[in-house]
């Protein structure tokens, strides 16, 4: 069976290229071709020399014609080349952020996804299995209040709560003032086990705690009705009831019913995260967090249209990744998919 | 040779729109080495009756009062635990849908010799030997063990449940309606397999909503409507005796294969259980009801020996 | 004429749900009554506004009191008075919004839905790939793209929301265009036309009316989101997201009422719309297995 799996995976991998390419084609189209000179816009009222405006064209690319930037753009970015910054500092290649502003993002989001799947899959189970009572109601209501809660709103009043008035968590950036670590991978926590570094470690997690809460509670919101509703589903079916008939445990069962809702549900953790890499923004930008989120709404401030493009792309490409994972993990899971 | 007593069962579901008295009152016995089918249209409380037995009803239904003696055990108060050793290895059900009753995530040999290993003290390996002999006594391949659910189809997914239930020779096998689902020819198979393990020495306890499936195998039949037992006999009695005139409907609204006949069909629809008809539930389409049969339940009558029948039509001093 | 005929459909789906006694209908009513609050809030604004929001009315940094109950922001206005006008700009925004959303969205799904082909081949892909990318994200490149303003922000919400609605329709409308009451009005000569307006359209009231509610929830907080970021209005423009921001610096402070009222509005109006769409879909799925 698994002579397929190769073939299976290719063809999914083909698959994403179209996605790409819209989503870069719509972004490309936006900000290169909406009315307004983005130069001008980046250099806004201050009185450059011709020259200079002329270099930072040509940096940007844009002093070839529209379709020509759109194949060289693209090629660029197969080389991993998101273009130049085109306001202070200015110049700079845009992938030099990405190298060290994503790791801060993916540690971010990879937490927050472990608290929303776990939330989530603990609310929705307990919900599911006590359906039609006051708990399943209950549970329902934390769902709603879990993604209405506005995350901003949110993160500010768990800080205010935890470092304010408590004063025991950290409220921004990803370490204490002083504490350093080798970056290896970027992503803090490991690096910090991998060289053996605890101060660095009860660092790093005691800044992600704030963080990673604010986004999993929210995001586990809309996770608890999936897995609620799927469950639900799975424990009418009848092989539910003739597990039940054959004498197996309830402990067994529920198991059972879990592994069997699981699997849909992971079609749509997908889609998760890309919501997380949504909210990751907020997120950051509450928490004072230095990943692609602030990045992304520094560059807005600046007007840097040509940064914010590059670093869209690689968002895009990311989560087209991730959802290439997803497939395939789920081909893997279930039985019943042909390949 | 008793082997299952049902009591004065009612099985209730408490709804939020009214209280659905699912199986109101019901007595049976059933005994060892027999087949008896209980035949009803959708909603009579048959499939209730059955789940009652294994209780799996589910919230917010609950068993209100009665009793279910199995082989001189009380069922509905025996602790959790013991009763779920029970199942599986005193008692066996097949359920309607071979699409559904099957784990669709775990191979079929797995899922069968799992059974084995949590009621008997055999590992893994035997336990698959075990699954592999089950499967060729159903009428499968050996190979099978390794097959999952939806490589195979409807009939063989049946005949895996049948394994599955009769692994560990129950005294009882509860099938409700398990040729539903399947096409005419494919039904008659999985009845003979049924029979056959009824000829080893199991009583089947049969769930159908046809009448001449139920003939077929039966020894006794069991006829219910609207949550109660208005009919019950031996297969000759009820065939060619019927005394209720749901029966007599039920009998007269299926072509004879014998000659010409006019085939009638039984007015009206059945009630809703939250609020049923006053007296004889099946009054209002009842042909022959009279001034009792709106005021007050009739009570089961034995009417010849072994045939019992709830109608005021045969009550001494009635009609 | 259709709109009319859409308008009596909508309004004989609220009643029955409304006014029914059925399981879950105490969120549809405590969800209603959060809307409705919000908007009478937005339509009496200046009625019941205590001071003008854009001036400076007391000292900077007052905490709540009886004169200010939700306290003053760093310039000295009024947060009560910010709060009653800010409801404006985000209803103005997300209905204009889900409007804009919902005129394409719809229609491209119907006929994408019902005709099928290269069409809905081409569509069903450009829709799926920006779907499947975070909402905010793509707002954000649109709003910084148009520049500050609420009507921008609607566009670019409005946007990101198209293949929400274009999927959704389009899935009821396969579902629907190959049951078998389409068939046999197609056998007894009924036209394109006929079929997608007697046929798809009510049936798709329901689920638009689910899809609506869930979606308007989401884009409320996309808009605060995109105001948060300071890409829907400028100074001195009072909008939750906005004034929330511009509380953030001075939380640990010890100011805390910056920035709890503007964010606890937003959730409030966006709870009240979840709850509506949770009882409403929990009635439908409740239909659907009688």
């Amino acid at each position: 069976m698994a002579r397929g799996l190769g073939y299976y995976i290719l063809v999914r991998a083909l698959m994403i290229i179209p996605t790409i390419l819209i989503l870069y084609t719509i972004v490309f189209i936006l900000l290169r071709l909406l009315p307004g000179d983005p130069i001008l816009a980046v250099v806004g009222t201050r009185h450059i020399p011709p020259e200079q405006l002329e270099h930072l064209r040509r940096i940007a690319g844009l002093d070839k014609p529209p379709y020509i930037q759109y194949f060289e753009y693209l090629w660029n970015v197969f080389h991993g080349d998101f273009g130049v910054t085109l306001a202070i500092p200015m110049g700079k290649p845009v992938k030099d952020y990405i190298f060290t502003r994503f790791p801060a993002t993916l540690e971010l989001t990879i937490f927050s996804f472990i608290v929303s799947v776990g939330l989530g899959l603990l609310t929705g189970t307990i919900a599911a299995i006590k359906r039609g009572t006051v708990i399943d109601t209950g549970m329902r209501l934390y769902s709603i209040i879990a993604y209405t809660l506005f995350i901003p709103w949110f993160g500010l009043m768990l800080q205010y709560f935890f470092g304010l008035i408590l004063g025991i968590l950290p409220t921004s950036g990803r370490l204490d003032p002083g504490i350093k670590v080798e970056s290896i991978t970027g992503l803090y926590v490991l690096d910090s086990i991998l060289t053996g570094n605890s101060r660095a470690l009860a660092s790093a997690l005691a800044h992600l705690v704030l963080p990673s809460i604010t986004l999993g509670i929210v995001l586990s919101g809309a996770y608890t009705r999936l897995v609620r509703n799927n469950l639900v589903d799975i424990l009418s079916m009848d092989f539910i009831r003739s597990y039940h008939a054959r004498g197996i445990s309830r402990g067994k069962i529920v198991w059972y019913a879990l592994k069997n809702a699981f699997i849909p549900v992971i079609t749509l953790m997908g889609l998760q995260f890309a919501i997380l890499l949504g909210g990751a923004i907020l997120t950051e930008t509450t928490f004072s967090w230095p990943g692609m989120g602030t990045f992304i709404v520094d560059r807005i401030d600046y007007r840097d249209y040509n940064s914010i493009q590059g670093a869209i792309i690689f968002f895009a490409f990311f989560v087209s990744i991730i959802s290439l994972i997803v497939d395939i993990i789920y081909a893997l899971l279930d039985p019943r998919v042909k390949y | 040779m008793v082997l299952l007593e049902i009591s004065n069962i009612k099985i209730y579901y408490y709804t939020l729109t009214g209280i659905v008295k699912a199986v109101d009152n019901v007595s049976l016995t059933i005994n060892e080495n027999e087949w008896i089918s209980i035949v009803g249209e959708s909603g009579c409380g048959k499939s209730t009756l059955a789940y009652g037995v294994i209780r799996l009803i589910p919230p917010p239904g609950k068993v209100v009062s009665g009793k279910i003696i199995f082989q001189g055990k009380d069922l509905l108060s025996m602790d959790r635990e013991e009763f779920r050793k029970m199942l599986g290895k005193d008692i066996g059900m097949v359920f309607q849908d071979p699409m559904t009753s099957l784990d669709p995530l775990r191979k079929v040999g797995e899922q069968l010799a799992e059974v084995f290993m949590t009621h008997l003290k055999v590992d893994q390996k035997e336990a698959l030997k075990y699954a592999g002999d089950l499967l060729e006594k159903v009428g499968l391949t050996r190979d099978r063990v390794n097959y999952y659910p939806h490589q195979l189809s409807g009939g063989q997914r049946q005949r895996v449940s049948i394994a599955i239930a009769m692994a560990l020779r129950p005294k009882l096998l509860i099938a409700d309606e398990p040729t539903t689902a399947l096409d005419v020819i494919v039904q008659d198979t999985i009845m003979d397999l049924i029979e056959s393990f009824k000829k080893e020495g199991t009583s089947i306890l049969f769930i159908t909503h046809d009448l001449a499936l139920a003939a077929e195998r039966s020894d006794r039949i069991a006829v219910m409507y609207a949550g109660k037992l208005v009919e019950l006999g031996s297969v000759d009695q009820i065939i060619d005796n019927p005394r209720h005139p749901y029966t007599i409907g039920l009998l007269q609204s299926v072509p004879d294969l014998w000659g010409p006949r006019r085939i009638e069909s039984i007015s009206g629809y059945p009630p809703d259980l939250r609020t049923p008809p006053s007296g004889c539930r099946f009054h209002p389409r009842c042909k022959e009801k009279f001034e009792p049969c709106s005021k007050e339940e009739p009570p089961l009558i034995e009417i010849e020996p072994g045939h019992y029948v709830s109608c005021w039509l045969y009550v001494k001093g009635g009609a | 004429m259709i709109p009319k005929k859409l308008m009596n459909m909508l309004w004989s789906v609220i009643k029955t749900y409304l006014l029914t006694r059925a399981p879950g209908v105490w969120m549809l009513r405590v969800g209603v009554g959060i809307v409705l609050f919000f908007v009478f809030m937005a339509l009496l604004a200046p009625w019941i506004s205590p001071y003008d929001p854009t001036k400076r009315v007391a000292d900077p940094f007052l905490p709540p009191s009886r004169e200010y109950p939700m306290g003053t922001n760093r310039i000295g206005q009024d947060v009560l008075s910010r709060i009653i006008w800010g409801s404006r700009i985000v209803l103005y925004v997300v209905f204009l919004a889900t409007a804009l959303s919902m005129a394409i969205g719809i229609p491209l799904g119907l006929i994408s839905g019902y005709y099928g082909g290269k069409l809905d081949r081409v569509l069903s892909m450009v829709m799926d790939s920006m779907y499947a990318f975070p909402a905010l994200i793509l707002a954000i490149a649109i709003a910084a793209v148009l520049g500050p303003s609420p009507s921008n922000t609607a566009i670019a919400i409005a946007f990101v929301y198209v293949p929400t609605y274009f999927r959704m329709i389009r899935g009821q409308t396969l579902s629907i265009k190959s049951s078998l009451y389409v068939d046999a009005a197609r056998a007894l000569g009924a036209s394109d036309n006929t079929i997608m307006s007697k046929y798809i359209l009510p049936n798709l009231a329901h689920t638009v009316l689910v899809v609506f509610t869930l979606s308007v929830t989401d884009a409320i907080l996309t808009e605060a989101g995109l105001s948060y970021l300071g890409l829907s209005v400028t100074v001195p423009t009072p909008d939750w997201g906005y004034d929330l921001r511009a509380g953030q610096p001075f939380l640990l402070d010890g100011k805390w009422w910056l920035v709890f009222f503007p964010g606890l509005m937003v959730m409030l109006l966006a709870m009240g719309f979840a709850l509506i769409g949770e009882a409403l879909s929990e009635r439908i799925s409740l239909a659907q297995t009688r």
